[in-house]
């Protein structure tokens, strides 16, 4: 791929990943608004960093191409995965009164796409 | 809905491509702190405060409703990202830096929590007089 194709596959990536997230926050939390946790947000973002590790892994040790890595890693997963609704909804759920649940929210929304990463790099063959 | 979708696809585009060119004109290197994804999350926090307090009916001169499909979801949503941080610091753990890894990880939260905290403040939001109603932020 070409820089400009690799930059208009980024784009056009990017777009499927948001639309992605957006679809399937809706479909996951329609009814329930006023809601307490982004619920979404847990099934995105482990999703994404498992994608994102595979992707990373295929790119190290299968020779996937740099133009691949950016359009499916940079474009799709980057644009599907989010911070907003770990740190957004930490501090309000702890400016609600409720720290513990803040906390529990932010090492959950954090350590569980960790954990979804590790899984998608190794069985890549990434680390 | 479909109008919605199509203003995410735009928001998500223009987003991802700002991040992309970021990471294109500061490429960071191997095994070393990924200050490039860091700097861009802690802008997508302050912009996701700002925005979400801008969009807030209530304020003095709120922006359009209509705005936020493009904006929240698609522009800020797409640029800042949480896949690429894990993934780096994964790789970090396993080049054995341990400190970055952790700086990394544990910086991107409380940076990103300090930079939307001023975002909120600076639009107009404040957090603890009760004011921050639950949002749609993904």
């Amino acid at each position: 791929m070409s820089g400009v194709g690799v930059s208009l596959g980024v784009a056009a990536a990017g777009a499927l990943g948001a639309t992605a997230r957006y679809a399937i926050e809706r479909a996951i939390q329609p009814g329930a608004r006023p809601r307490r946790l982004p619920v979404a947000s847990y099934v995105i973002n482990p999703l994404g960093s498992f994608l994102l590790g595979v992707v990373v892994g295929l790119a190290s040790a299968h020779g996937l191409s740099e133009g691949w890595r950016a359009v499916l890693g940079t474009g799709f997963c980057g644009a599907f995965t989010v911070v907003g609704p770990v740190t957004f909804d930490s501090v309000r759920v702890f400016a609600e009164g409720a720290p513990r649940l803040a906390l529990a929210h932010a090492l959950a929304g954090t350590a569980v796409p960790l954990l979804a990463a590790t899984v998608g790099l190794a069985v890549a063959g990434g680390i | 809905m479909s109008r919605d979708v199509v203003a995410v696809a735009a928001g998500g585009a223009v987003g991802t491509l700002l991040r992309y060119g970021a990471l294109e004109a500061y490429p960071v290197g191997h095994a070393t702190f990924p200050t490039t994804v860091f700097v861009v999350n802690v802008i997508a926090s302050f912009a996701l405060g700002w925005l979400l307090a801008r969009l807030d009916p209530r304020g003095r001169h709120p922006l359009a409703p209509a705005s936020r499909p493009f904006l929240v979801a698609g522009v800020v949503g797409a640029f800042g990202t949480l896949s690429a941080v894990v993934v780096d610091t994964v790789l970090l753990l396993n080049a054995h830096r341990v400190g970055v890894a952790a700086t990394y990880l544990v910086g991107t939260f409380v940076v990103g929590v300090a930079a939307l905290l001023v975002g909120i403040r600076l639009g107009g939001w404040h957090l603890l007089g009760g004011s921050v109603p639950e949002e749609d932020v993904l």
